[in-house]
Protein backbone atom coordinates (compact mmCIF):
# COMPACT_ATOMS: atom_id res chain seq x y z
CA UNK A 1 0.00 0.00 0.00
CA UNK A 2 1.16 3.49 -0.73
CA UNK A 3 -0.42 6.45 1.19
CA UNK A 4 -0.25 9.74 0.13
CA UNK A 5 -1.34 13.20 1.95
CA UNK A 6 -1.82 15.73 -0.09
CA UNK A 7 -2.35 19.52 1.62
CA UNK A 8 -3.92 21.53 -1.14
CA UNK A 9 -7.03 23.59 -0.70
CA UNK A 10 -8.73 20.41 -0.09
CA UNK A 11 -6.99 17.57 2.11
CA UNK A 12 -6.88 14.61 -0.04
CA UNK A 13 -5.64 11.45 2.17
CA UNK A 14 -4.90 8.64 -0.89
CA UNK A 15 -4.18 5.24 -0.50
CA UNK A 16 -4.03 2.44 -3.16
CA UNK A 17 -3.02 -1.22 -3.66
CA UNK A 18 -3.96 -3.35 -0.48
CA UNK A 19 -5.61 -2.15 2.95
CA UNK A 20 -5.84 -5.11 5.33
CA UNK A 21 -4.99 -5.79 9.01
CA UNK A 22 -1.17 -5.73 8.01
CA UNK A 23 -1.04 -2.30 7.21
CA UNK A 24 -4.06 -0.18 8.37
CA UNK A 25 -1.89 2.05 10.99
CA UNK A 26 -0.08 3.35 8.13
CA UNK A 27 -3.65 4.73 7.05
CA UNK A 28 -4.66 5.56 10.29
CA UNK A 29 -1.85 7.92 11.15
CA UNK A 30 -2.27 9.79 7.77
CA UNK A 31 -5.91 10.20 8.54
CA UNK A 32 -5.39 12.06 12.09
CA UNK A 33 -2.40 13.82 9.79
CA UNK A 34 -5.47 15.19 7.85
CA UNK A 35 -7.82 15.65 10.69
CA UNK A 36 -5.23 18.09 12.34
CA UNK A 37 -4.22 19.42 9.30
CA UNK A 38 -8.26 20.55 7.92
CA UNK A 39 -10.78 19.86 10.60
CA UNK A 40 -13.62 20.56 8.37
CA UNK A 41 -12.93 17.86 6.86
CA UNK A 42 -11.35 15.82 3.82
CA UNK A 43 -11.12 13.22 1.20
CA UNK A 44 -10.55 9.67 1.29
CA UNK A 45 -9.30 8.40 -2.40
CA UNK A 46 -10.10 4.43 -2.00
CA UNK A 47 -10.27 4.78 -6.39
CA UNK A 48 -6.64 3.03 -6.83
CA UNK A 49 -7.18 0.38 -3.89
CA UNK A 50 -7.67 -2.89 -5.30
CA UNK A 51 -8.49 -5.05 -1.90
CA UNK A 52 -9.60 -3.43 0.99
CA UNK A 53 -11.44 -5.19 3.90
CA UNK A 54 -13.07 -4.68 7.21
CA UNK A 55 -9.37 -3.15 8.34
CA UNK A 56 -10.09 -0.29 6.29
CA UNK A 57 -13.50 0.08 7.16
CA UNK A 58 -12.08 0.50 10.96
CA UNK A 59 -9.99 3.21 9.19
CA UNK A 60 -13.09 4.91 7.64
CA UNK A 61 -14.85 4.98 11.17
CA UNK A 62 -11.68 6.11 12.82
CA UNK A 63 -11.66 9.13 10.74
CA UNK A 64 -15.26 9.43 11.14
CA UNK A 65 -14.72 9.85 14.73
CA UNK A 66 -11.72 12.45 14.31
CA UNK A 67 -13.84 14.69 12.05
CA UNK A 68 -17.87 14.26 12.31
CA UNK A 69 -18.21 14.92 16.05
CA UNK A 70 -16.73 18.53 15.61
CA UNK A 71 -18.51 19.27 12.36
CA UNK A 72 -16.17 18.04 10.00
CA UNK A 73 -17.49 16.41 6.13
CA UNK A 74 -15.67 13.42 4.97
CA UNK A 75 -15.78 11.94 1.68
CA UNK A 76 -14.70 9.03 0.48
CA UNK A 77 -13.93 8.23 -3.29
CA UNK A 78 -14.72 4.52 -3.87
CA UNK A 79 -14.22 2.62 -7.85
CA UNK A 80 -13.48 -0.87 -6.50
CA UNK A 81 -17.87 -2.76 -6.44
CA UNK A 82 -16.28 -4.73 -3.44
CA UNK A 83 -15.19 -1.92 -1.47
CA UNK A 84 -18.27 0.10 -2.28
CA UNK A 85 -19.85 -2.93 -1.69
CA UNK A 86 -18.02 -3.53 2.40
CA UNK A 87 -18.51 0.21 3.20
CA UNK A 88 -22.28 -0.66 2.41
CA UNK A 89 -23.10 -3.66 4.36
CA UNK A 90 -21.23 -2.21 7.54
CA UNK A 91 -23.25 1.34 7.58
CA UNK A 92 -19.91 3.10 6.68
CA UNK A 93 -22.03 4.90 3.89
CA UNK A 94 -25.32 5.62 5.96
CA UNK A 95 -23.24 7.81 8.52
CA UNK A 96 -23.77 11.12 9.08
CA UNK A 97 -21.14 13.32 7.45
CA UNK A 98 -19.87 10.69 5.33
CA UNK A 99 -19.99 10.55 1.72
CA UNK A 100 -19.24 7.90 -1.06
CA UNK A 101 -18.24 9.35 -4.17
CA UNK A 102 -17.13 7.73 -7.38
CA UNK A 103 -14.82 10.54 -8.46
CA UNK A 104 -12.48 13.33 -7.02
CA UNK A 105 -14.28 15.66 -8.23
CA UNK A 106 -17.61 14.56 -6.38
CA UNK A 107 -15.97 14.92 -3.43
CA UNK A 108 -14.75 18.23 -4.00
CA UNK A 109 -18.55 19.74 -4.08
CA UNK A 110 -18.66 17.84 -0.84
CA UNK A 111 -15.73 18.47 1.61
CA UNK A 112 -15.11 22.27 2.08
CA UNK A 113 -12.01 24.06 1.26
CA UNK A 114 -9.60 23.78 4.50
CA UNK A 115 -8.45 26.71 6.54
CA UNK A 116 -6.60 27.19 10.20
CA UNK A 117 -9.04 26.40 13.10
CA UNK A 118 -9.67 30.29 14.75
CA UNK A 119 -8.89 30.12 18.30
CA UNK A 120 -10.55 31.93 21.14
CA UNK A 121 -9.11 33.85 23.04
CA UNK A 122 -9.91 31.97 26.29
CA UNK A 123 -8.44 28.84 24.66
CA UNK B 1 -37.57 -29.14 51.87
CA UNK B 2 -40.19 -30.22 53.18
CA UNK B 3 -39.24 -33.83 51.73
CA UNK B 4 -35.70 -32.63 53.76
CA UNK B 5 -37.04 -31.82 56.98
CA UNK B 6 -39.03 -35.18 57.05
CA UNK B 7 -35.76 -37.19 56.51
CA UNK B 8 -34.22 -35.44 59.46
CA UNK B 9 -37.13 -36.01 61.81
CA UNK B 10 -37.27 -39.94 61.22
CA UNK B 11 -33.40 -40.03 61.74
CA UNK B 12 -34.18 -37.84 64.46
CA UNK B 13 -36.86 -40.97 66.22
CA UNK B 14 -34.46 -43.82 64.77
CA UNK B 15 -31.38 -42.24 66.73
CA UNK B 16 -33.56 -42.00 69.92
CA UNK B 17 -34.79 -45.94 69.16
CA UNK B 18 -31.17 -46.33 69.21
CA UNK B 19 -30.65 -44.66 72.18
CA UNK B 20 -32.85 -47.16 74.43
CA UNK B 21 -31.72 -50.09 72.84
CA UNK B 22 -28.17 -49.41 74.22
CA UNK B 23 -29.08 -48.66 77.51
CA UNK B 24 -31.12 -52.33 77.75
CA UNK B 25 -27.80 -53.38 75.77
CA UNK B 26 -25.54 -51.91 78.70
CA UNK B 27 -27.76 -53.23 81.70
CA UNK B 28 -27.86 -56.95 79.70
CA UNK B 29 -24.01 -56.81 79.01
CA UNK B 30 -22.99 -55.10 82.06
CA UNK B 31 -24.99 -57.95 83.97
CA UNK B 32 -23.87 -60.84 82.00
CA UNK B 33 -20.21 -59.35 82.37
CA UNK B 34 -20.64 -59.16 86.50
CA UNK B 35 -22.40 -63.03 86.60
CA UNK B 36 -19.48 -63.91 84.39
CA UNK B 37 -16.33 -62.49 86.83
CA UNK B 38 -18.34 -63.60 89.97
CA UNK B 39 -18.32 -67.18 88.59
CA UNK B 40 -15.06 -67.35 87.75
CA UNK B 41 -13.44 -65.10 90.87
CA UNK B 42 -12.93 -68.12 93.13
CA UNK B 43 -10.98 -69.76 90.24
CA UNK B 44 -10.01 -67.33 88.17
CA UNK B 45 -9.79 -63.28 89.90
CA UNK B 46 -9.98 -61.69 86.89
CA UNK B 47 -12.81 -58.98 88.35
CA UNK B 48 -10.31 -57.61 90.93
CA UNK B 49 -8.35 -56.07 87.60
CA UNK B 50 -10.48 -52.94 85.75
CA UNK B 51 -9.91 -54.55 82.52
CA UNK B 52 -12.84 -56.33 81.63
CA UNK B 53 -15.07 -53.23 82.54
CA UNK B 54 -12.64 -50.94 80.64
CA UNK B 55 -13.36 -52.95 77.80
CA UNK B 56 -16.99 -53.09 78.12
CA UNK B 57 -17.30 -49.60 78.68
CA UNK B 58 -15.36 -48.78 75.26
CA UNK B 59 -17.53 -51.37 73.71
CA UNK B 60 -20.48 -49.44 75.01
CA UNK B 61 -18.96 -46.13 74.29
CA UNK B 62 -18.09 -47.13 70.46
CA UNK B 63 -21.79 -48.56 69.72
CA UNK B 64 -23.83 -46.26 71.44
CA UNK B 65 -22.67 -42.95 72.78
CA UNK B 66 -22.24 -41.39 75.78
CA UNK B 67 -25.45 -41.77 77.80
CA UNK B 68 -25.18 -45.87 78.47
CA UNK B 69 -21.14 -45.47 78.11
CA UNK B 70 -21.76 -43.35 81.53
CA UNK B 71 -24.19 -45.93 82.81
CA UNK B 72 -22.04 -48.60 81.98
CA UNK B 73 -18.84 -46.68 83.97
CA UNK B 74 -21.72 -46.54 86.90
CA UNK B 75 -22.49 -49.71 87.04
CA UNK B 76 -19.50 -51.28 86.41
CA UNK B 77 -18.09 -48.79 89.79
CA UNK B 78 -20.98 -50.07 91.43
CA UNK B 79 -20.58 -53.66 90.61
CA UNK B 80 -16.46 -53.40 90.99
CA UNK B 81 -16.25 -52.14 94.40
CA UNK B 82 -19.44 -54.38 95.45
CA UNK B 83 -17.68 -57.68 94.03
CA UNK B 84 -14.11 -57.30 93.84
CA UNK B 85 -12.62 -54.43 95.67
CA UNK B 86 -12.18 -55.92 99.28
CA UNK B 87 -14.61 -55.72 101.53
CA UNK B 88 -16.25 -57.95 99.33
CA UNK B 89 -20.22 -57.76 98.87
CA UNK B 90 -20.44 -54.30 100.59
CA UNK B 91 -20.44 -50.65 99.28
CA UNK B 92 -18.79 -48.68 101.87
CA UNK B 93 -16.30 -48.70 103.07
CA UNK B 94 -14.99 -48.57 99.56
CA UNK B 95 -11.70 -50.03 100.02
CA UNK B 96 -9.41 -51.31 103.32
CA UNK B 97 -6.25 -50.71 102.24
CA UNK B 98 -3.79 -48.88 100.36
CA UNK B 99 -3.44 -51.63 97.56
CA UNK B 100 -7.17 -51.29 97.33
CA UNK B 101 -7.52 -47.87 97.29
CA UNK B 102 -4.93 -48.07 94.64
CA UNK B 103 -6.82 -50.87 92.30
CA UNK B 104 -9.84 -48.68 92.70
CA UNK B 105 -7.90 -45.44 91.57
CA UNK B 106 -6.75 -47.08 88.78
CA UNK B 107 -10.24 -48.90 87.63
CA UNK B 108 -11.75 -45.12 88.08
CA UNK B 109 -9.12 -43.76 85.81
CA UNK B 110 -8.90 -46.23 82.82
CA UNK B 111 -12.63 -46.99 82.68
CA UNK B 112 -13.21 -42.68 82.67
CA UNK B 113 -10.40 -41.84 80.46
CA UNK B 114 -11.05 -45.10 77.98
CA UNK B 115 -14.90 -44.48 78.10
CA UNK B 116 -13.86 -40.42 77.40
CA UNK B 117 -11.89 -41.45 74.04
CA UNK B 118 -14.34 -43.60 73.01
CA UNK B 119 -16.78 -40.98 73.03
CA UNK B 120 -14.53 -38.56 71.19
CA UNK B 121 -13.90 -40.70 68.91
CA UNK B 122 -17.41 -41.84 68.38
CA UNK B 123 -18.36 -38.12 67.85
CA UNK B 124 -15.45 -37.04 65.39
CA UNK B 125 -16.59 -40.43 63.39
CA UNK B 126 -19.86 -39.27 62.95
CA UNK B 127 -19.27 -35.97 62.02
CA UNK B 128 -16.95 -37.32 59.40
CA UNK B 129 -19.81 -39.40 58.36
CA UNK B 130 -22.28 -36.40 58.45
CA UNK B 131 -19.76 -34.37 56.64
CA UNK B 132 -19.19 -36.69 53.90
CA UNK B 133 -22.78 -37.52 53.18
CA UNK B 134 -23.05 -33.25 53.09
CA UNK B 135 -20.51 -33.28 50.62
CA UNK B 136 -21.83 -36.04 48.55
CA UNK B 137 -25.42 -34.57 48.78
CA UNK B 138 -23.81 -31.61 47.26
CA UNK B 139 -21.71 -32.92 44.58
CA UNK B 140 -25.01 -34.74 43.62
CA UNK B 141 -26.69 -31.41 43.82
CA UNK B 142 -23.94 -29.37 42.07
CA UNK B 143 -23.97 -32.21 39.18
CA UNK B 144 -27.60 -31.91 38.52
CA UNK B 145 -27.17 -28.07 38.42
CA UNK B 146 -24.20 -28.36 36.32
CA UNK B 147 -26.22 -31.05 34.09
CA UNK B 148 -29.42 -28.60 33.98
CA UNK B 149 -27.19 -25.56 32.81
CA UNK B 150 -25.41 -27.94 30.42
CA UNK B 151 -28.77 -28.89 28.83
CA UNK B 152 -30.19 -25.12 29.09
CA UNK B 153 -26.89 -23.55 27.30
CA UNK B 154 -27.72 -26.59 24.57
CA UNK B 155 -30.89 -25.70 24.00
CA UNK B 156 -29.83 -21.85 23.74
CA UNK B 157 -27.71 -22.76 21.34
CA UNK B 158 -29.86 -24.81 19.26
CA UNK B 159 -32.02 -21.83 19.46
CA UNK B 160 -29.71 -19.59 18.19
CA UNK B 161 -28.61 -21.83 15.51
CA UNK B 162 -31.71 -22.23 14.11
CA UNK B 163 -32.54 -18.39 14.94
CA UNK B 164 -29.39 -17.20 13.35
CA UNK B 165 -29.67 -19.35 10.03
CA UNK B 166 -32.99 -17.76 10.10
CA UNK B 167 -32.60 -14.81 9.89
CA UNK B 168 -29.75 -14.70 7.81
CA UNK B 169 -31.24 -16.84 5.29
CA UNK B 170 -29.15 -19.70 5.60
CA UNK B 171 -25.95 -17.86 5.10
CA UNK B 172 -24.55 -17.93 8.04
CA UNK B 173 -24.89 -21.37 9.92
CA UNK B 174 -23.55 -22.40 13.37
CA UNK B 175 -22.91 -25.80 13.62
CA UNK B 176 -19.99 -28.16 14.63
CA UNK B 177 -15.74 -28.28 13.68
CA UNK B 178 -16.73 -32.19 12.78
CA UNK B 179 -19.69 -30.69 10.22
CA UNK B 180 -17.46 -28.46 8.71
CA UNK B 181 -14.80 -30.93 8.39
CA UNK B 182 -17.20 -33.54 6.70
CA UNK B 183 -18.76 -31.09 4.80
CA UNK B 184 -14.89 -30.11 3.29
CA UNK B 185 -13.43 -33.52 2.93
CA UNK B 186 -9.83 -33.77 2.02
CA UNK B 187 -7.78 -30.18 1.42
CA UNK B 188 -6.34 -29.49 -1.68
CA UNK B 189 -3.74 -27.05 0.08
CA UNK B 190 -3.32 -26.16 3.19
CA UNK B 191 -1.17 -23.67 5.17
CA UNK B 192 -0.37 -22.38 8.38
CA UNK B 193 -1.33 -18.92 10.07
CA UNK B 194 1.01 -17.55 12.07
CA UNK B 195 1.94 -13.84 11.25
CA UNK B 196 0.21 -11.29 9.67
CA UNK B 197 1.99 -11.21 6.79
CA UNK B 198 -0.25 -14.68 6.03
CA UNK B 199 -3.13 -12.72 5.23
CA UNK B 200 -2.18 -11.79 2.38
CA UNK B 201 -0.39 -14.98 1.33
CA UNK B 202 -2.94 -17.33 1.66
CA UNK B 203 -5.40 -15.16 0.26
CA UNK B 204 -3.67 -14.34 -3.04
CA UNK B 205 -3.21 -18.29 -2.87
CA UNK B 206 -6.50 -19.08 -2.60
CA UNK B 207 -7.72 -16.69 -5.16
CA UNK B 208 -5.78 -18.40 -7.73
CA UNK B 209 -6.90 -22.12 -7.00
CA UNK B 210 -10.46 -20.55 -7.48
CA UNK B 211 -9.07 -18.73 -10.63
CA UNK B 212 -7.50 -22.13 -11.66
CA UNK B 213 -11.14 -23.62 -11.03
CA UNK B 214 -12.80 -21.23 -13.11
CA UNK B 215 -14.18 -18.67 -10.66
CA UNK B 216 -14.39 -15.33 -12.64
CA UNK B 217 -12.44 -12.56 -11.34
CA UNK B 218 -14.69 -11.03 -9.05
CA UNK B 219 -15.52 -13.94 -7.48
CA UNK B 220 -11.85 -14.48 -7.16
CA UNK B 221 -11.62 -11.56 -5.25
CA UNK B 222 -14.67 -11.77 -3.56
CA UNK B 223 -13.90 -14.97 -1.67
CA UNK B 224 -10.17 -13.38 -0.82
CA UNK B 225 -11.82 -10.85 0.92
CA UNK B 226 -14.07 -13.07 2.75
CA UNK B 227 -10.84 -15.08 3.55
CA UNK B 228 -9.27 -12.17 4.48
CA UNK B 229 -11.95 -11.58 7.04
CA UNK B 230 -11.32 -14.86 8.78
CA UNK B 231 -7.76 -15.09 8.40
CA UNK B 232 -7.50 -12.08 10.15
CA UNK B 233 -9.85 -12.86 12.96
CA UNK B 234 -7.21 -15.43 13.54
CA UNK B 235 -4.64 -13.47 13.89
CA UNK B 236 -6.52 -10.55 16.34
CA UNK B 237 -8.05 -13.37 18.21
CA UNK B 238 -6.01 -16.47 18.50
CA UNK B 239 -2.63 -15.43 17.73
CA UNK B 240 -1.91 -18.82 14.98
CA UNK B 241 -4.29 -21.05 13.31
CA UNK B 242 -4.65 -23.37 9.72
CA UNK B 243 -6.30 -22.74 6.55
CA UNK B 244 -7.28 -25.10 3.87
CA UNK B 245 -9.35 -25.31 0.59
CA UNK B 246 -11.20 -28.25 -0.49
CA UNK B 247 -13.02 -29.01 -3.40
CA UNK B 248 -16.50 -29.23 -3.28
CA UNK B 249 -19.01 -30.08 -6.54
CA UNK B 250 -19.51 -27.14 -8.35
CA UNK B 251 -17.32 -24.34 -6.23
CA UNK B 252 -14.30 -24.32 -3.06
CA UNK B 253 -14.59 -24.28 0.34
CA UNK B 254 -11.82 -22.75 2.65
CA UNK B 255 -12.02 -23.93 6.26
CA UNK B 256 -9.98 -21.52 8.76
CA UNK B 257 -9.44 -22.95 12.36
CA UNK B 258 -7.83 -21.61 15.34
CA UNK B 259 -7.56 -22.76 19.02
CA UNK B 260 -8.50 -19.33 20.39
CA UNK B 261 -10.90 -18.56 22.88
CA UNK B 262 -14.07 -19.01 20.82
CA UNK B 263 -17.25 -16.67 20.67
CA UNK B 264 -19.29 -17.25 23.73
CA UNK B 265 -22.41 -18.24 22.51
CA UNK B 266 -24.33 -15.28 23.98
CA UNK B 267 -22.26 -13.08 21.60
CA UNK B 268 -23.52 -15.49 18.41
CA UNK B 269 -26.54 -13.50 17.38
CA UNK B 270 -24.53 -9.78 17.67
CA UNK B 271 -22.33 -11.84 14.81
CA UNK B 272 -25.34 -12.46 12.43
CA UNK B 273 -27.99 -9.80 13.24
CA UNK B 274 -26.42 -6.59 14.07
CA UNK B 275 -26.53 -4.06 11.23
CA UNK B 276 -24.01 -2.31 10.29
CA UNK B 277 -21.35 -0.60 12.23
CA UNK B 278 -21.79 -0.86 15.87
CA UNK B 279 -19.99 1.21 18.57
CA UNK B 280 -20.60 -1.97 20.88
CA UNK B 281 -17.89 -3.44 19.63
CA UNK B 282 -16.42 -4.81 16.02
CA UNK B 283 -17.12 -8.39 16.54
CA UNK B 284 -19.69 -8.18 13.75
CA UNK B 285 -18.02 -6.71 11.34
CA UNK B 286 -15.25 -9.41 9.69
CA UNK B 287 -18.44 -11.81 10.40
CA UNK B 288 -20.62 -9.53 7.78
CA UNK B 289 -18.78 -8.38 5.63
CA UNK B 290 -17.58 -13.18 4.97
CA UNK B 291 -21.76 -13.48 4.89
CA UNK B 292 -21.73 -11.02 2.04
CA UNK B 293 -19.12 -12.27 -0.16
CA UNK B 294 -18.91 -15.70 0.60
CA UNK B 295 -21.71 -17.74 -0.40
CA UNK B 296 -22.50 -19.65 2.72
CA UNK B 297 -20.32 -19.05 5.78
CA UNK B 298 -19.95 -22.67 8.56
CA UNK B 299 -19.11 -21.69 12.03
CA UNK B 300 -17.99 -24.01 14.70
CA UNK B 301 -17.13 -21.98 18.25
CA UNK B 302 -15.95 -23.11 21.54
CA UNK B 303 -13.86 -23.51 24.43
CA UNK B 304 -11.22 -25.27 21.70
CA UNK B 305 -11.22 -22.74 19.38
CA UNK B 306 -13.13 -21.12 16.06
CA UNK B 307 -13.61 -23.23 12.37
CA UNK B 308 -14.92 -21.32 9.77
CA UNK B 309 -16.04 -22.77 6.63
CA UNK B 310 -16.26 -20.07 3.45
CA UNK B 311 -18.54 -21.80 0.48
CA UNK B 312 -18.25 -20.15 -2.76
CA UNK B 313 -19.53 -21.86 -5.55
CA UNK B 314 -18.36 -21.33 -9.04
CA UNK B 315 -21.29 -19.36 -10.65
CA UNK B 316 -23.35 -17.40 -7.77
CA UNK B 317 -26.58 -18.83 -6.71
CA UNK B 318 -29.36 -16.88 -7.30
CA UNK B 319 -30.45 -16.71 -3.73
CA UNK B 320 -28.97 -17.44 -0.80
CA UNK B 321 -31.12 -20.18 -0.59
CA UNK B 322 -30.30 -22.05 -3.92
CA UNK B 323 -28.35 -24.90 -2.31
CA UNK B 324 -30.60 -24.92 0.48
CA UNK B 325 -29.49 -28.59 1.55
CA UNK B 326 -25.48 -29.13 2.36
CA UNK B 327 -22.99 -28.33 -0.87
CA UNK B 328 -21.46 -31.65 -1.74
CA UNK B 329 -18.01 -32.65 -2.76
CA UNK B 330 -16.95 -33.45 -5.82
CA UNK B 331 -17.07 -37.24 -7.14
CA UNK B 332 -14.13 -39.61 -7.50
CA UNK B 333 -11.99 -37.01 -5.60
CA UNK B 334 -9.34 -38.25 -3.72
CA UNK B 335 -6.51 -36.95 -0.71
CA UNK B 336 -3.70 -34.93 -3.10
Amino acid sequence: MSIEVSKGTRTIVRATDVIDYLNVSQLNRALEEAARECPQGFTIDLSEATYMDSAGVQAVIYAYKLIVPRGGVLAVVVQNPNTRDILRITGVERLPGVHLCGDLSCAEEIVPECRPEVRRPDE
Amino acid sequence: MIRTRMRDESADDAARRRGWIGYVWTLALGLLLTLGLVALYPHFPLGRYPIPYVLLIMLIAYLFGEGPAILAFVLGTLAFDYFFVPPIRSLWPIATGPSEWAGYAAFLMGTSIVGFATVLMRRSRRQIERLLADLRRELAERERAEEALRESEEEQIAFYRRTIAAATGGKLIVTERAEIERIAGPAISSWEIRTPGDIRVIREAVERVASDAGFDQSRCERLGIALGEAITNVIKHAGTGEASVHRLEDGLIVVISDHGPGIPALALPDVALTRGYSTAGTLGIGYKVMMEFADRVYLATGDEGTTVGLVMMRHPPETSLAFGGQPTRSEGETTP
